[in-house]
């Protein structure tokens, strides 16, 4: 197994251990005692962890299946890179999402009693059918199949088809102005190829690999022109930050076109959304300034396939997407969604309070916002996912790469 | 049968007793609401907004609104939630649950409860632990929709009082209520309490949250104060005159 591979690995089983005990203790006093989440906030780190590691799951599939598409023949050992981080995070989001299930153990009455006009039990089956077909692909991939194109593509439909039930999850829930616009869906499409794409420039910038992989792989490819030593790399590096930058810039016209909805809207729930942007001005600013100033690099520097630059603009994308994430949240919660007139007459006076559900924790029995902090146990449990797909990332990729050179050790550090 | 609520703010006077007796009456652990009343305008209890140059305080209770078109149950992946086909009651199946809060975040009316940890009885004085709650379990067509003990990491909220209103009893919150504002009954059936109550007034029933377009099955109906001029200013005008 290569170093790289091996140190994502142990660190990938390290965060695993620790969310374990994490998720343990949350759930020691009682399913989701150590938590943050009342009835007002009902969706915590978790969940965004949840959305942050499907968009990267996605993003990595669609990379690998642009490659296909535009059979860049250069670009395959990327590709294959691309659809196994593709697989391992979305892997790590379903384990978010049976980490965050209150009762795991009902977890079959999901199965049993599927409701199909529910957006999550889509988002359930959205995801097991992204985890099948990318499976086959990879195995494909490995097995150097002339299918691989097909499979390929069909895992960036099931890719696609993930993220837009991902948004539907979040856009048919007209309780919350934040969430109920026609432009999330689009917008989770938009944060996917950001995610992916930011994702494999931070690889294709620390890995040798690929460029190996680019001169060891090139002959093999049908009609493939010999390839230059080095030629993998340097043309995935700059193909990257294109696509990552056009993606960041589609991700922030969509996310400012999605504010100025709200803006426009006019209600006193919208209201209560720019007030909780405003409470959160930090967080929200990181999400948009942070991918704004990695798009910029990459136009400038990653054009011509700086390294250092790209990796720096990767780091500051992915910043900013998890800061999007939590952002998902913050205003749709914390933005009441009731607001009552007096009664026989047009006056609204105000939103109307909640019951917390945490009187025992926190002494407050009902509120109209909470100040969602995550627990310590809740944001060492958020580790688990991370770590799972940090795990499988490196076991697959040692399989795939087992299988796809048999023999070949000198190009595939076996 | 088609169950509804209506709920005569006129003679709401704000005593909060149908949300004590509702979290009694279906042992509702602590910290947990499924009823709750406060004063519209304030998010503080008990508190008068000025409207055309007067005070005008309106106690409004909400519980969940039974929605026949419910986005809760919509929702719900594993159709833990589901509307009563018999009564268009909305109830949650504490057994199919899987606790994944969807359905209170699709609700617009804030009424779902969680329970966060392991469900705690309330404590009396002196932290002694009581027994309170009708006692049995009960299960709408093997559903299990009311439970004293309530099972750890699911869903609750009102189920307007099924184990009563199954037996043909009026629900805890409308049988205690001291002013009588709170009136249960048939939607369907001409007869009803509720019906004769609709039917006897010239106030036209509205609902809560219209702009999510739930229909809620919980009417209201106006305060009084609103068409009432102020007698002290009267007073002073017709004296001037
Ligand atoms: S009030 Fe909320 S919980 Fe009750 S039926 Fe309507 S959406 Fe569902
Ligand atoms: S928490 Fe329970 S009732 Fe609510 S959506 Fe999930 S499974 Fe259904
Ligand atoms: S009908 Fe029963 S469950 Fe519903 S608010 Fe009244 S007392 Fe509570």
């Amino acid at each position: 197994m290569e170093k790289s591979t091996r140190i994502v690995g142990i660190v990938g089983a390290v965060l695993l251990v620790a969310g374990a005990v994490g998720w343990g203790i949350q759930l020691s006093g009682g399913l989701l005692a150590h938590s943050g989440m009342t009835n007002i906030f009902l969706w915590g780190v978790m969940i965004a962890m949840f959305a942050f590691l499907v968009g990267f799951g996605a993003g990595s599939q669609l990379v690998a299946s642009a490659i296909w598409l535009t059979g860049r023949e250069d670009l395959r050992p990327l590709a294959r890179t691309a659809a196994t981080w593709g697989l391992a995070c979305v892997a790590g989001a379903g384990v978010a999402i049976l980490a965050d299930l209150g009762a795991l153990r009902n977890i079959l009455a999901m199965i049993v009693g599927l409701n199909l006009r529910s957006p999550l039990a889509w988002d359930m089956i959205a995801m097991t059918a992204f985890i099948v077909l990318a499976v086959i692909e990879l195995v494909a991939m490995a097995r150097q199949s002339p299918r691989t194109q097909l499979w390929a593509v069909l895992a960036g439909v099931a890719a696609v088809a993930l993220q837009v039930v991902e948004g539907l999850l979040f856009s048919t829930q007209n309780a919350h102005s934040w969430w109920a616009t026609p432009i999330m869906p689009v917008d989770f499409l938009a944060v996917a190829f950001v995610s992916g794409s930011a994702l494999m420039l931070l690889i294709a910038c620390m890995s040798g690999r690929l460029r190996k992989e680019g001169a060891a792989e090139a002959p093999r490819a049908d009609h493939a022109a010999p390839a230059e030593e080095g030629a993998g790399a340097a043309g995935a590096v700059s193909w990257l930050a294109r696509f990552c930058a056009w993606a960041i810039a589609a991700h922030l016209v969509l996310a400012l076109a999605d504010l100025a909805l709200v803006v426009a809207e006019g209600t006193p729930q919208a209201g209560g959304v720019l007030d909780v942007l405003s409470a959160y001005a930090p967080l929200y600013a990181s999400e948009l300034v942070l991918p704004a100033v990695a798009m910029a690099i990459l136009f400038s520097a990653g054009r011509k396939g700086s390294r250092p630059w790209c990796a720096a603009a990767a780091v500051l994308t992915m910043a900013g997407i998890l800061a999007h994430r939590m952002m998902l949240l913050y205003p749709a919660y914390n933005a009441p969604s009731l607001y009552l007139q007096l009664s026989g007459t047009p006056y609204t006076t105000g939103p109307y309070p909640i019951s917390t559900g945490r009187y025992l924790d926190w002494d407050a029995t009902f509120g109209l916002a909470t100040a969602y902090v995550p627990a310590p146990a809740e944001l060492l449990a958020t580790l688990l996912p991370v770590g799972v797909a940090l795990l499988a990332a490196a076991v697959l990729t040692w399989m795939v790469r087992r299988a796809a050179c048999p023999g070949a050790h000198a190009n595939c550090d076996l | 049968m088609r169950y509804a609520m209506a709920i005569d703010l006129d003679r709401c006077i704000g005593c909060r007793t149908c949300a004590v007796v509702c979290k009694n009456f279906n042992a509702q652990p602590q910290g947990i609401w499924w009823n709750r009343v406060f004063t519209s305008g304030t998010p503080e209890y008990d508190v008068a907004v000025k409207v055309d140059g007067q005070l005008r305080m309106e106690f409004v209770p909400i519980s969940c609104q039974h929605c026949t078109d419910a986005p809760c149950v919509t929702a719900c992946p594993t159709q833990a939630s589901y509307v009563d086909a018999d009564t268009g009651t909305v109830l949650i199946d504490y057994e199919r649950c899987i606790g994944c809060r969807m359905c209170a975040s699709a609700c617009p009316y804030g009424v779902r409860q969680y329970n966060w940890g392991k469900p705690a009885k309330m404590v009396g004085l002196g932290d002694t632990v009581y027994e309170y709650g009708y006692p049995r379990d009960y299960r709408d067509d093997g559903h299990l929709v009311y439970a004293p003990e309530r099972p750890e990491g699911v869903m609750e909220k009102c189920t307007f009082c099924a184990q009563l209103t199954s037996q043909g009893e009026d629900p805890a919150c409308c049988t205690a209520c001291p002013g009588n504002a709170r009136i249960f009954g048939d939607l369907d059936d001409a007869s009803s309490a509720i019906r004769t109550y609709l039917d006897g007034t010239d106030r036209e029933p509205f609902t809560l949250g219209d702009e999510y377009h739930t229909e809620p099955n919980v009417f209201y109906l106006a305060s009084h104060e609103v068409s009432q001029e102020n007698p002290l200013e009267d007073a002073a005008d017709e004296k001037g005159a």
